[in-house]
């Protein structure tokens, strides 16, 4: 009894042993390709950075008004250093998932292989979702400051209307881009949309029927007299 | 060194240039569809210089954007047969056919480049510039803006125009204080689509590459030009037109503070060596006797600039703020609680809020196409102030009111100086 309760203890050390010394020299690939890895998406990153500074990117953002807007949106740092952040990211969790692999767990197998197939669609729906979103606050913008000069009085509604339009429009483009719940997605945006126009439509032919008449009859009756528009009736020049 | 003139003139207009051979006085005018009243420009033109110039050899040369035929035949009544005239096309490209900028002819850099070309070509001795919807134009204006030049006094002679009222707010409260605080040249209307220059100015202007080659819609060539001469050593003087007066639909206000404050801008960053070293103020010649403004200037109401003023406080404040200093700030938020009737916008304010702007577009703070649109109800607040402050004052009072501006964009020129680098 003794003796075989000795094997079996033995069995089972030795056994621990033998899978550790089979598992050791994996964890240490891993190891090794997440040191060099970090260190190839750092110097990537660094390499990357200065040519995004050489050849002129954050200039052309603070003239073109990304600058502003990655400020606005509580972001400090200059574009090429975001994109920078963007590329170390994406070789660093690449580096990981080799990492993992090395480890040979029949489990992680299969995930890591979905990553790969995974990472062009996630890329693409990061660049839809950052022009969407580099579009939204710049038509914002225009559409504000045309309509607060054109003296309308309310032109920030106007311009929030277009902003979270562009937002949900690239937001949902770049869902059906990842597959995630294509066909709620289309309806959710057919419906949002549908319903925004018929809501407009049916608050402006009803609730604005007057307003509308007095609008038309006003620039009607602009166009025959000639009238100038306010802040128009003097030469500026 | 820039190319002469890059673009090729018609086979009708070479061979109109070889029989002409040589002008000694050439009218230039640039256009753009305007018919119904470019025959009155020509005919002033005409007048003048059969009634002043008789003895040189002229010719008017209509750099036309549009159609030449229309052009033409709109000036069939009032073609004067010893005055030659040439109708010279130039290509506007497509896209710059949909807006049309304050002045009413897209692309004018290139109208104005081939009038220059053509006069250099004929060895001009004196060349003046026409706006083609000019209605008040008269026979003396072409006398006024060309006789210094023909009499080898001045080589650049600048408008002075009679306004009524808040007439040329833009230049009044914008573009003549800060040309004069920049560029220490008092001239009254460095913005003026009539103006007179020399055959070696002319040169000057040719050679230059930075006149012709900008990459943007910015500057306004006539600007440009008025800068570039205000600059250089080439003699200035400024010459008593008349009130001016055009036919056309009025320019949007928007788009026209954009245009007119974005080249002032652009042009203070481009000429930024000779403004920050201090130039000294000195004050052209003003020739010819003013003439006097018309009675009864049309009322503005204040009211609609100070509402436009007080939406933009309210809806463009995230804009303004991150072009704007605290303390430009600090003292622009009272504003918005003051009714019509004690509504201020203090001179000093103004200046910084220039200033602040001037910044924000050399360090491209946001967008600069936003930027310079965000102005527009500062503006309109600034000049809404201008009106209560002088609403029952004389001529002479709105002018000491520009004046005393004037004098505060000099006084705190120092502020944006230590701030520019």
């Amino acid at each position: 009894m003794g003796d075989l309760w000795r094997e079996a203890v033995l069995y089972a050390f030795r056994d621990f042993l033998e899978k550790t010394k089979a598992f050791v020299p994996s964890i240490l690939a891993m190891l090794s390709i997440v040191v060099l890895g970090t260190l190839l998406s750092w110097l990537a990153k660094v390499i990357f950075v200065s040519f995004l500074r050489k050849i002129g990117l954050d200039r052309w953002s603070d003239q073109y008004g990304l600058s502003s807007i990655l400020r606005n949106a509580g972001i400090r740092r200059p574009s090429s250093q975001i994109l920078g952040l963007v590329l170390f990211w994406i070789l660093f969790i690449s580096f990981l998932m080799i990492g993992i692999n090395a480890l040979q767990i029949p489990a992680t197998s299969l995930l890591i292989s979905h990553f790969f197939a995974y990472i062009p669609h996630a890329i693409a729906a990061i660049l839809i979702l950052l022009v969407g979103w580099v579009l939204a606050n710049f038509l914002g913008h225009t559409v504000l400051l045309g309509a607060v000069n054109a003296g309308i009085d309310f032109a920030p509604f106007i311009a929030r209307v277009v902003r979270w339009s562009v937002i949900i429009l690239a937001s949902s483009m770049a869902l059906i881009h990842l597959g995630i719940a294509q066909q709620i997605v289309v309806a959710m945006l057919s419906i949002l949309f549908g319903g925004f126009i018929l809501a407009l439509a049916i608050a402006f032919g009803l609730g604005g029927r007057d307003l509308a008449r007095a609008f038309l009859e006003r620039k009607m009756r602009k166009g025959k007299e000639g009238e100038r528009d306010q802040g128009d009736e003097l030469s500026h020049l | 060194m820039a190319d002469p003139f890059p673009f090729s003139l018609s086979p009708q207009v070479e061979k109109e240039l070889q029989e002409i051979e040589r002008v000694d006085l050439l009218i230039g005018i640039p256009s753009y569809r305007h018919t119904q009243t470019i025959g009155n420009v020509v005919q002033a033109a005409g007048a003048g210089l059969l009634q002043f110039f008789p003895s040189a050899r002229p010719l008017i040369l209509i750099s036309e954007g549009g159609s030449v035929q229309e052009v033409g035949a709109s000036l069939e009544r009032v073609r004067e047969p010893s005055i030659p005239i040439l109708l010279s096309p130039y290509l506007i490209d497509p896209s710059d056919r949909l807006t049309l900028p304050y002045h009413g002819i897209p692309e004018r850099r290139k109208a104005l480049w081939g009038i220059l070309y053509i006069a250099q070509r004929l060895q001009a001795k004196t060349c003046v510039i026409l706006d083609s919807r000019l209605s008040s134009i008269t026979p003396h204006w072409i006398e006024s803006l060309a006789r210094p030049i023909w009499q080898s006094e001045f080589d650049y002679a600048s408008p002075v125009y009679a306004r009524r009222g808040y007439e040329g707010a833009l230049v009044n409260c914008l573009v003549y204080p800060l040309t004069r605080a920049l560029y220490g040249k008092d001239i009254r209307h460095p913005v003026g689509g009539e103006f007179a220059m020399s055959t070696g100015l002319i040169s000057h202007y040719l050679s230059s590459e930075k006149i012709w080659n900008e990459p943007g819609p910015l500057p306004e060539i006539d600007m440009s030009m008025a800068i570039t001469a205000l600059l250089s050593a080439y003699p200035t003087c400024q010459v008593h037109l008349g009130p001016r007066l055009y036919e056309g639909p009025p320019a949007d206000l928007s788009s026209t503070v954009f245009q007119v404050a974005g080249s002032l801008f652009q042009l203070a960053e481009t000429n930024q060596a000779f403004w920050l070293k201090g130039l000294p103020e000195s004050h052209p010649p003003t020739l010819g006797t003013p003439i006097s403004q018309p009675p009864n200037p049309p009322p503005t109401d204040p009211l609609p600039m100070i509402q436009s003023f007080h939406r933009g406080l309210r809806d463009l404040l995230p804009l303004w703020e991150q072009a704007l200093s605290p303390e430009t700030l600090q003292d622009l938020y009272p504003l918005g609680s003051l009714e019509a009737r004690d509504f201020r916008f203090p001179t000093d304010l103004w200046v910084r809020v220039i200033y602040d702007m001037l910044l924000a577009f050399h360090y491209r703070t946001f967008y600069w196409r936003h930027l310079l649109k965000s102005l527009v109800p500062l503006y309109l607040g600034r000049l809404a102030s201008m009106i209560i402050e002088t609403e029952m004052g004389s001529e002479t009072d709105i002018e000491e009111s520009i004046q005393l501006l004037c004098r505060r964009f000099i006084m705190l020129r120092p502020y944006l100086v230590e701030r520019w680098r």
